[in-house]
């Protein structure tokens, strides 16, 4: 099988898939960015903001007009309503199939090119003990979450990410140090494994790990990289005590990872960067922009990601100083680049 | 090993069992975003009818051009034909299906009503 080739799980039944698909035509109606229902709403506050004949500039003031105009509770509604409508028919459709998934899985595990180490007995942290994104027991409760999260990721790009284009588009660019040596890579918080493999394309002759607190995830992670033919290895680690030796990596990796933990272990995660990347090495961070970057529009629906869609901690860090978390970390910040639509950025560090 | 998540009333129960480490508070299992627990549920219902319109309308769509393409019937066929005797019967129970999927909302704010008056 190439890498181009999509390896999402298969739903039971023709009405589970289509379903779901309708879930990706409730995304699409509101988020696509030249006329889904949030496009309507930019277009209201640029509205609004022209007849006052300045720009809101307060959170406070963007949700009164929400709640007032009923436009947010509405569009909160709607979006909440179709995530728990997804996850719902995701865990039924693959239920019938819960005895061969985690045979499969139990047979992947023995399987090459790579390998996964994961432990029955690992203790998840307590702060990761949440529902991210609403599903149900979070990553790493329920034997076969990788697939029902790697369905729900097909749902949430819209269709856009089936040969994880997104993760290769964010993997391409990725620097190499100085001295041009990428022998050793390390993906942080990897779930399905995605930017491993998309790493691996970047980097072949490289030996790479993709690490994340979850079992499921790391096996799931591992079944995909098998079918994908990409020799990659996974393993049930923390980032914030990844267990491999000091100066062990040329480049670490995180995708997205930060948003979804505490500044406490942010924190830790750069101090055991600092502690596994050799000199010179580079740590690439993909991750949600600063507040002070975001519009009060865009605070808004953080809002309501935090506080609805099951990320607590995605307003902490959004909040936080990531250059200033990476000085004390004795890293240094080489570069910053957005976006361009102020969703993402992407920090260039070094040790 | 582990165990089946979707019909286990501990996983969402499970929703105020979460231990996030600060950071904004969750909203828990069933927040009400509009004005009323009513019009929430109103809200789900004609999600969930659209979406079930939608299932419908594909399996359809799905089988006429199947049926079609080889040639077991015509376009014609379909608007003329009549559903006798058990077909009928089960047509009658898959529509009593769809009306419990579209309006379990109401038998939900029931019970919820039951257990919080108990």
């Amino acid at each position: 099988m190439t890498p181009e080739q999509t390896v999402i799980p298969k739903p039971s039944r023709r009405a589970d898939t289509a379903y779901l698909d309708f879930i990706e035509g409730i995304r699409e109606f509101v988020l696509n960015e030249q006329d889904g229902l949030d496009h309507d709403i930019d277009e209201l506050f640029s509205a609004l903001e022209q007849r006052r004949g300045k720009p809101y500039s307060t959170f406070e003031e963007v949700a009164e007009i929400m709640d007032r105009t009923a436009v947010g509770p509405l569009r909160n509604r709607l979006m909440r309503t179709q995530q728990e409508m997804q996850w719902r028919r995701i865990i039924e459709t693959f239920e019938s199939q819960r005895a061969d998934l985690e045979a499969e899985l139990d047979s992947y595990d023995k399987r090459g090119p790579g390998e996964v180490l994961w432990d029955p007995d690992f203790e998840t942290p307590e702060y990761a003990n949440v529902h991210f994104h609403l599903q149900p027991g979070g990553y790493h409760k329920d034997p076969l979450a990788g697939y029902h999260y790697h369905y729900s990721t097909k749902v949430f790009f819209r269709g856009l990410n089936d040969s994880d284009a997104v993760h290769k588009g964010a993997a391409a660019p990725t620097p190499v140090p100085a001295d041009g040596k990428v022998a050793r890579v390390l993906d942080l918080g990897c779930s399905l494994g995605q930017s491993t493999t998309a790493l691996k394309q970047k980097f072949p002759q490289a030996s790479i790990w993709g690490i994340d607190h979850s079992a499921p995830m790391v096996r799931y992670a591992h079944k995909r990289a098998v079918d994908l033919d990409v020799d990659v290895s996974f393993a049930q680690r923390l980032a914030e005590d990844n267990g491999f030796p000091d100066q062990h990596f040329d480049l670490v990796y995180s995708m997205i990872l930060f948003h979804e933990i505490p500044t406490r272990i942010a924190k830790q995660v750069l101090a055991e960067v600092a502690r596994v990347l050799r000199p010179g090495g580079l740590f690439v961070v993909h991750d949600f922009v600063s507040s002070k970057n975001s519009t009060p529009l865009q605070l808004y629906h953080r809002e309501y990601d935090c506080r609805y869609n099951g990320e607590p901690y995605a307003k902490e860090f959004c909040r936080s100083d990531f250059p200033a978390m990476v000085d004390e970390a004795g890293l240094k910040l080489q570069r910053a680049i957005g976006d361009g639509y102020g969703f993402m950025n992407t920090w260039w560090v070094e040790r | 090993m582990g165990r089946a998540l979707s019909n286990d009333p501990q996983v969402i129960d499970d929703y105020d069992n979460q231990t996030p480490e600060g950071g904004v508070p969750l909203a828990g299992a069933d927040p009400v975003l509009l004005d009323d627990p009513a019009t929430d549920a109103l809200m789900r219902m004609v999600t969930e009818l659209t979406a079930e319109l939608w299932v419908e309308r594909d399996r359809r769509m799905v089988l006429e051009d199947v049926l079609i393409d080889a040639g077991v019937i015509r376009p014609e066929t379909l608007e003329n034909y009549v559903p006798q005797g058990a077909r009928g019967e089960r047509f009658a129970a898959e529509r009593q299906a769809l009306v419990q999927s579209v309006f379990k909302e109401l038998r939900r704010i029931v019970a919820t009503a039951s257990a919080e008056s108990s």
